[in-house]
């Protein structure tokens, strides 16, 4: 695995950036990167007038200042790691982010526009009598998403991005007046904290409907704000966590005032909080005034690298007053000065003035003639003086930040004054990444302290603390940032941030509103180049396994990545170079998973989606080898279903998707079951052909649960939709069955008439020769219709005919369809009977129907059957009834039942208080838990029941005004569904009232009202007081 | 009111009483059955409770099994013979009712209120019955807000029968024909799961009736 050299030709590893023989910078590994898509900031230059100066100059002296341009801003892009896609003409197009990010692309980028400026205005002075003119550049920058690689894919292809992004950046470049910068609205956003900029207006661009802002860059903010502050958009982040940490700290802040140097280094990966720790150091031993007469040196080393001595030259600076604009004379003016008010001697002053240049981070300039090793001493010596001389003055604390980006010579000559001065009250405080070494110390009290991931609780209290006071926010994003954050607070911050940006939590007030399900928000733009910059650092092994876990998941099998991978020999070591760089985890057994989850989705968005759909599928077919012939595990199913339905062969994975959801709701998993048909109707409308069978059955299948867990005006329309496309298919089986299933709805909604048209409806689309269980289905649907509307002797006969029919063929029907309808018929006959007295018989049947249900597993069916026990053995078996509510009702529960769940409550209401003396405990409870699901799921058909036994419960209490409202609300919901056994018991209950009132005329009224629908619907009074509310 | 003496135990002499005959404009008395049938007694409160017009439903089907075992069924409702008499007019019963408005069978049996630790459950239980209060409050408090809300005043009225009616405790008792208590079920008596039942299921009246012979 070597690579060739284009400046010298020689041999070298791919692990060097840059030619360890000749210095020429190495291709990135150019040749086996593949493309990809990615962030990138895109910025393109060119001069302003550059066609009427070539139209004026002879062509050579044209090409001779093309050639000095080019290699001014050619060196100013490199000098900022860009990548210079193309010069065309007089322009130049550069990219940051690309082949490699880093963590501050968009910023570099502006940097290098504000440079080249510069730098061209030198260039036109220059040359300003050779072209008669002055020449002045404008630019435009732009972040966004590009594919970047290699055209036609072979190695020695030009690299080049593709995209609307670098269009932006053109559009911006022509709208910018000669000698700006203009910067789009994008970049901007992820740079404002660094540069002063001002609104430029708007541009609109062909094919966007909105305009984009745009604002023009006027140079670097001189004051720093934080890079990574939530407080743009008026967000404060608790410090959080951390306590041992910072008691280290402090307690290393104590020896070091004993009179013991100490050197304390915080390593934690970016964003971790390192800084954040130092700053809360800093104000909590402000707030103990701890810090008085101590002197405070900080400094952050950039991620451009410093030049030798760079960073103990801006301590250095900072402590002697000595500005980066000063003159080497000035600065030694300034030195003297300070140091001889520090108490120095003239003899250290000299000593260190040969090498003041090296100590203010400006090399060489005029050094003197001295041998390295000498002039290292001699550099120590002068800053051993400079820092002793400060100590013999105060306690010295010094920060320094990012040491991994430091120069090397900093780095040991910080650690060998530290050495040197350990008897000395100075401490060091040095922040670095995992990956960079702390200074290893001989004498002076060194430790580190790993600042690593906060715990979930924690992240959910930074979370609660950013949006203290509006819990509903909390509770909303705190899963969502919690589960993608990986316990990195700037990334939690970063979340919350894009949130916001993207208006899913949007201010309202002093208090904070969610908009939004917080589901399909993407990678903040903001963390793009600081979670790729890691990928992009990653030999090309393991970054290829990188890529192909993270199409796998934010967790994974090791044994189905061997299956997948394309290089299974690499496949140990790429793992343990993964965990090692802390991007993956070893999770139980051979498992591993992403050490966060938005380290995953950068790493899968980065892939091509061609390179994306050709992995699902590769995915797919290794997991139906490994699963074998006949897939059934839950967990497979879905797996299976995901990766097919991200493949090209999106049916597959839609089948899938419905085998899983058909699972999940075998084991009552309903919600996760209607995820998975959602997906799968998601995934069959981007199927180019075919499918529609498919979608129907899904669609179904889907309703089916909506409509049990209580979506009910969901459900219709998809009912809806399937029947109109079975007709259409000419599907009749399926449109019968649609029928009946729209035809319960519509009655579960109180609405009878149009429940029993669909049933009509349905055995007509069927005919006399239509599927006999189907067919037994309506029958027993219009028996169960009659029953309510208090016809028993219609109910009989419609369920003794259901029963009948499901016969036709055979004997005894078999199969789980022909036992729901048979369980469903047994029950409508049970109620019947019992409402005509015949008691025995009616719990002979619906204990038959229980028992053929729960056979079949059928527990929405078994669910009626218990219910209507639970009232039949109130009056036989008084103790069994509660037994049998509650066993329904822990059914209902499993099932998701909830129409089933509150019809039980209700029974089980009636229960206590006619059988038990817990009425006021439980009773008033389950009535109200009955009345709170009627509502919420708008079962208006049966709210009218759990309002009458809450009014029996007040009238036994003597709280004649609570049961007569009540009452009176189930008689309007009562009479509008017209059922008997609902109508009895609110005249029966107003009558009482009225009697007990004292107004006899207004008790006889309702008296004979109840007598009337009794003799309606033919059946005794005492029947309906007894066995109230069957179904 | 007087200082209620203990409930009436099997063994004791069943107290006398003459009451108003709902189904008949005569009176009813424990002497009518003495020296003739074994009576099943049942004290019910008014007729303002649901739970007790399903009772006497269930009583009314209960009446011809118990005739069988020769054994009487009178049930004393806790209302006044003119409110019976018209509820009785639509709903037709086999069952002879007496009627006490002011309760002094239900003392005389030594048959009371329901005992303070259980009509505290009403304050603590919270509910929220039309789902219109910020909050579920404890059951009195909501009788409470809401009468308050109507404009609702209780009068006097209200009130008086309130004291009167609630909550007063069902009783059923089996009486022989020397006139001696010899089976007795009181609500609330018996605690926890023996509490499901609360009235006796006719196998347990006819098994108690049997064995008297």
């Amino acid at each position: 695995m070597a690579l060739t050299c284009a400046g010298c030709g020689s041999e070298t590893s791919r692990d060097f950036a840059f030619c360890p023989r000749c210095g020429q910078r190495l291709p990135a590994e150019a040749g086996d990167r593949q493309a990809d898509r990615r962030h990138v900031t895109v910025l393109f230059a060119d001069l302003s007038g550059f066609t009427t100066l070539a139209e004026r100059l002879d062509p050579e002296e044209v090409r001779a200042f093309q050639g000095r341009l080019f290699e001014t801003l050619g060196g100013v892009i490199a000098r900022y790691d860009g990548f210079v896609e193309k010069y065309v003409g007089d322009a130049v197009l550069a990219v940051f982010g690309a082949p490699v990010a880093h963590e501050d692309d968009p910023e570099r980028a502006c940097d290098a526009a504000l440079e080249m400026l510069e730098r061209c205005g030198a260039l036109s002075r220059e040359w300003q009598s050779r072209l008669g003119q002055p020449v002045v550049l404008h630019i435009g920058v732009h972040t966004g998403p590009v594919v970047a690689g290699h055209l036609g894919g072979a190695a020695g292809a030009a690299y080049a991005v593709t995209g609307d992004t670098v269009n932006t950046t053109a559009r911006l470049l022509a709208a910018a007046p000669p000698g700006s910068i203009l910067i789009s609205g994008a970049t901007h956003a992820l740079v404002r904290h660094r540069f002063a900029s001002e609104p430029a207006g708007e541009l609109s661009l062909r094919g966007k409907t909105e305009p984009v802002a745009v604002h023009r860059l006027i140079g670097a903010q001189t004051r720093r704000g934080s890079a990574r502050g939530l407080a743009a958009v008026g967000l404060a982040s608790p410090f959080v966590g951390r306590g041992g940490e910072l008691e280290e700290l402090l307690a290393a802040f104590r020896r070091m005032r004993r009179g013991q140097a100490q050197v304390v280094s915080l390593a934690g990966e970016a964003g971790i909080g390192k800084s954040r720790l130092i700053a809360e150091l800093v104000a909590r031993l402000e707030r103990d005034g701890a810090l008085t007469g101590v002197a405070v040196r900080q400094a952050a080393c950039s991620s451009l690298g410093e030049a030798a001595y760079g960073v103990f030259g801006a301590l250095f600076r900072e402590g002697y007053h000595i500005d980066s604009a000063d003159s080497l004379d000035v600065a030694r003016q300034k030195l003297m000065a300070t140091l001889g008010a520090l108490g120095a001697r003239d003899a250290e002053a000299n000593a260190i003035a040969p090498v003041l240049g090296y100590l203010l981070g400006l090399g060489a300039e005029g050094a003197p003639d001295i041998e390295p090793e000498q002039l290292r001493r001699q550099i120590l010596l002068a800053a051993r003086a400079l820092v002793e001389r400060r100590l013999e003055n105060t306690p010295l604390l010094v920060v320094v930040e990012d040491l991994q980006w430091a120069d090397r010579a900093s780095v040991e000559l910080l650690r060998d004054v530290a050495d040197q001065l350990a008897d000395r009250p100075l401490m060091l405080v040095l922040s670095l990444r995992p990956e960079a070494r702390p200074p290893l110390l001989a004498r002076a009290a060194q430790s580190v302290v790993r600042v690593g991931p906060l715990s979930d609780t924690e992240t959910r209290a930074l979370i609660a603390g950013l949006f203290a006071g509006s819990p509903d926010v909390v509770a909303h994003v705190s899963d969502f940032v919690t589960a993608r954050a990986g316990g990195n607070p700037l990334f939690a911050e970063e979340i919350v941030r894009n949130l916001v940006a993207r208006g899913v939590v949007r201010r309202d007030g002093a208090a904070w509103t969610c908009t939004a399900a917080c589901e399909g928000v993407e990678v903040p733009p903001s963390l793009h180049g600081l979670l790729l910059s890691r990928v992009d650092g990653l030999p090309g092994d393991a970054r290829r396994v990188l890529q192909e876990a993270a199409v796998l998941g934010a967790a994974f099998d090791a044994p189905l990545l061997e299956a997948v991978t394309s290089a299974p020999p690499a496949l140990p070591a790429s793992l343990d170079r993964l965990v090692d760089a802390d991007l993956i985890q070893p999770a139980d057994g051979r498992r591993y998973r992403f050490t966060h989850g938005l380290v995953r989705e950068v790493v899968y968005q980065n892939l091509l989606l061609s390179r994306r759909t050709e992995m699902h599928e590769r995915i797919g077919r290794a997991l139906e080898r490994l699963a074998g012939p006949r897939a059934e595990r839950l967990s497979d199913l879905e797996a299976l279903g995901h990766h097919w339905s991200l493949s090209p062969d999106k049916l597959r994975g839609a089948r899938y998707l419905v085998a899983a959801g058909d699972r999940a709701r075998a084991l009552y998993a309903n919600e996760d079951a209607i995820r998975h048909y959602e997906r799968a109707l998601e995934t069959l409308a981007a199927c180019p052909e075919g499918g529609e069978a498919d979608a129907r059955g899904a669609r179904e299948r889907l309703a089916d649960l909506l409509a049990l867990t209580g979506r009910r005006a969901d459900a219709l329309d998809h009912y809806e939709t399937v029947l109109k496309k079975s007709e259409l298919a000419g599907d009749h089986a399926t449109a019968g069955r649609l029928s009946r299933k729209i035809g319960g709805l519509h009655w579960d909604a109180g609405d009878r008439e149009r429940a029993g048209a669909c049933f009509a409806a349905g055995l007509e689309l069927l005919g006399d020769a239509g599927d006999p269980i189907e067919r037994a289905h309506l029958f027993q649907e219009m028996g169960r219709l009659a029953f309510r509307a208090g016809d028993n002797a219609a109910a009989i006969a419609w369920a003794e005919r259901a029963l009948a029919e499901a016969a036709r063929d055979g004997d005894t029907p078999a199969g789980p369809e022909a036992a729901a309808m048979s369980a469903q018929a047994y029950n409508t006959l049970g109620v019947a009977l019992a409402r005509t007295g015949r008691l025995p018989e009616a719990v002979e049947r619906i204990e038959r129907s229980i028992a053929l249900a729960e056979a079949h597993d059928l527990l929405a069916a078994a669910c009626r059957g218990y219910t209507n026990l639970g009232v039949l053995y109130a009056s036989l078996e008084p103790r069994r009834s509660i037994e049998t509510c509650l066993r329904g009702l822990e059914t209902a529960k499993k099932v998701g039942d909830l129409g089933f769940q509150s019809r039980l409550y209700a029974n089980l209401a009636v229960a206590y208080c006619a059988l038990t003396d817990r009425c006021e405990a439980e009773g008033i409870e389950a009535a109200q838990a009955a009345i709170d699901l009627d509502r919420r799921l708008g079962l208006l058909d049966h709210l009218a029941v759990p309002l009458i036994v809450l009014g029996q419960i007040h009238q036994c209490h003597g709280e004649s005004r609570e049961a007569f409202a009540m009452y009176r609300e189930a008689l309007g919901l009562a009479e509008a569904v017209g059922e008997p056994q609902l109508l009895f018991p609110c005249y029966d209950g107003l009558a009482t009232l009225y009697l007990d009132a004292g107004d006899q005329a207004s008790a006889e009224l309702y008296l004979t009202k109840a007598q009337q629908t009794c003799a309606r619907a033919g059946v005794e009074p005492d029947a309906l007081m007894v066995l109230p509310f069957l179904c | 009111m007087t200082e209620l003496r203990p409930p009436v135990a099997p063994g004791e002499p069943a107290p006398d009483f003459t009451l108003p005959a709902v189904d008949r404009p005569e009176s009813v008395s424990l002497a009518d059955y003495r020296g003739r049938n074994p009576l099943f007694l049942s004290l019910l409160s008014g007729l303002w409770c649901p739970f007790c017009r399903r009772t006497i439903a269930h009583m009314g089907a209960m009446e011809s099994r118990l005739k069988e075992v020769g054994v009487q069924t009178l049930g004393v409702v806790a209302t006044t013979p003119e409110n019976a008499r018209l509820y009785f007019k639509y709903r037709p019963t086999q069952l002879r009712l007496g009627s006490d408005p002011e309760l002094s069978t239900h003392r005389a049996y030594g048959v009371g209120k329901l005992a303070p630790e259980h009509a505290n459950a009403l304050e603590t239980t919270r509910i929220n019955p039309f789902g219109d209060l910020p909050e579920p409050l404890p059951a009195m408090e909501v009788a409470m807000v809401i009468a308050k809300a109507d404009g609702y005043a209780e009068t006097p009225t209200d009130k008086a029968d309130m004291e009167r009616q609630w909550p007063q405790l069902k009783a059923q008792f089996l009486i022989d024909r020397a006139g001696i208590v010899r089976w007795a079920n009181i609500e609330a008596a018996k605690e926890g799961a023996a509490g499901v039942g609360k009235f006796p299921s006719a196998e347990e009246v006819i098994a108690a009736a049997k064995a008297l012979r």
